[in-house]
């Protein structure tokens, strides 16, 4: 039978596989790393607090309603602006100016169009392209229908084909 | 097929043989591919899990531990740091308490059989067994030290009010009256008083005063700042303040108003410009005598 996570190094496991993932997940919605860090340490107190009544297995869905259900308490913000770390420009030494040109263009014109998408959408394209989840993982985390989840994909990846045909 | 969640099966693969060919016709593909190349490529800022976990350790403890009285305080601090040594084979040694004191006026350096190093600061004195340090390695601490731990077996440093265990650092454990004041400046240092454990990272710095632990702080400082000839205060009480200045200069001190707190640092180099650091600010007169008195007054 599974216990509760009430064992120090079971929480700080739990904490330790899933803490980045949950945080990620406000950030997609919000856009704001210090609110996403801070709703995260929020909801795993939480789960300390009720670490009898929450099995290790169920602990991951327990934190993602959790952090949900804070970070709809908070006022949102209007426009959401990600930030990334971008890894180009490795090994781009033998290309040409103008073609290094163009694809940091490229790259700020998809940054904008990920912005842009809706809040759903936006979600799973990135616990997909980021977390580097399977759809069927998405679902659980976030109580959808695989379909549902592809057919998120599927929206986004149509919106983000426009940034191919420049305006 | 499912032409609503066609681009998502075409990115895992799922798709039908027709499909695949379709998109690939109509240039589809390659345009998706393209973005998603670019998206792999980005990243977010990592967490820093370490730190999170620490903080969010401490900010739930105290509920832990309300069941023990927790009246006196105290302390166990305790680092480790990064080289192997071969240790010196003693066949027989007879067990006798090594103190080590540092005068008033005065700091003293020590190094351990094993390479841990410890600095003491004024009016502070350290006592442990050398005779069995290597399998062994604890003290007891009377006033303020900092330890430079060579990795291997535990480390533990004993005072009045707690004891602190080294997981493996450098950090410095300030224990005068009724406060403990921890710092870690690399590795990890556990802190523990009563039931209650507090695991401090690199930077990061605790204190217990009046049994009762504070939130964990912020340090940029990489060594102590009494090290570097400055002694720092956070809020403390002016009479610890004047204490410090006691032992640093090794004069007496006598004031009246001692229960106002003072943040801010005093120089070790002459009385008068330290003096002139916490008096000034604090809005004291302070007056001189030949015999190394010093009379505080408003």
């Amino acid at each position: 039978m599974s216990k509760g996570v009430c064992e120090e190094k079971v929480f700080q496991s739990v904490f330790m596989s899933c803490a980045t993932e949950v945080r990620n997940f406000i950030y997609y919605k919000s856009g704001d790393m210090a609110q996403a860090e801070d709703l995260t340490q929020d909801a795993f107190s939480k789960l300390w607090q009720n670490c009898a009544k929450v099995e290790l297995e169920k602990a991951k869905g327990f934190l993602y309603t959790i952090v949900n259900r804070l970070f709809l308490n908070q006022i949102q913000h209007d426009k959401v602006k990600l930030k990334f770390i971008n890894q180009q420009d490795r090994n781009r030494l033998s290309e040409s100016p103008e073609f290094i040109l163009e694809e940091k263009e490229f790259k700020n014109r998809l940054e904008s169009a990920i912005q842009a998408l809706p809040e759903n959408q936006r979600i799973v394209f990135l616990m997909n392209r980021i977390d580097k989840k399977k759809y069927r993982e998405i679902a659980e985390d976030l109580g959808l229908s695989v379909k549902a989840v592809e057919k998120r994909m599927h929206n986004a990846l149509q919106a983000l084909r426009k940034v191919h045909h420049k305006v | 097929m499912d032409q609503e969640t066609l681009f998502a099966r075409w990115l895992s693969g799922e798709l039908e043989p027709a499909e695949r060919q379709e998109l690939q016709d109509s240039g589809t593909s390659a345009e998706l591919e393209q973005i998603i190349q670019h998206v792999d490529e980005l990243e977010l800022m990592p967490y820093n899990l370490e730190q999170a976990y620490q903080s969010h350790v401490l900010t739930r403890t105290p509920q832990k531990l309300q069941a023990g009285k927790s009246r006196r305080l105290w302390l166990v601090a305790a680092a480790a740091s990064v080289a192997i040594l071969i240790g010196s084979i003693f066949l027989l040694q007879v067990n006798t308490a090594d103190i080590v004191k540092a005068p008033y006026a005065d700091q003293v350096n020590h190094s351990f059989e094993d390479g841990t190093i410890t600095k003491l600061n004024a009016g502070s004195t350290i006592s442990y067994a050398a005779g069995s340090w290597n399998e062994n390695r604890e003290l007891s601490l009377e006033g303020e030290a900092y330890f430079d731990v060579r990795p291997g077996a535990s480390f533990r440093v004993n005072t009045p009010h707690g004891h602190v265990q080294v997981l493996g650092t450098s950090f410095n454990v300030k224990s005068r009256d009724n406060h403990l004041e921890v710092e870690c400046y690399s590795g990890k240092v556990e802190v523990e008083h009563g039931g209650q454990k507090v695991i401090l990272a690199k930077g990061r710095a605790v204190s217990i005063v009046d049994g009762q632990f504070s939130g964990l702080e912020q340090i940029t400082n990489e060594a102590p700042y009494w090290t570097t000839g400055v002694s720092r205060f956070r809020s403390e009480p002016l009479r610890d303040v004047f204490s410090e200045m006691e032992r640093q200069f090794d004069v007496q001190i006598s004031t009246a108003d001692l229960d106002r707190h003072f943040s801010g640092a005093f120089s070790h180099r002459d009385l008068n410009q330290a003096l002139d650091q916490v008096c000034k600010p604090m809005k004291l007169q302070y007056e001189l005598t030949e015999t190394n008195q010093v009379i505080i007054s408003k």
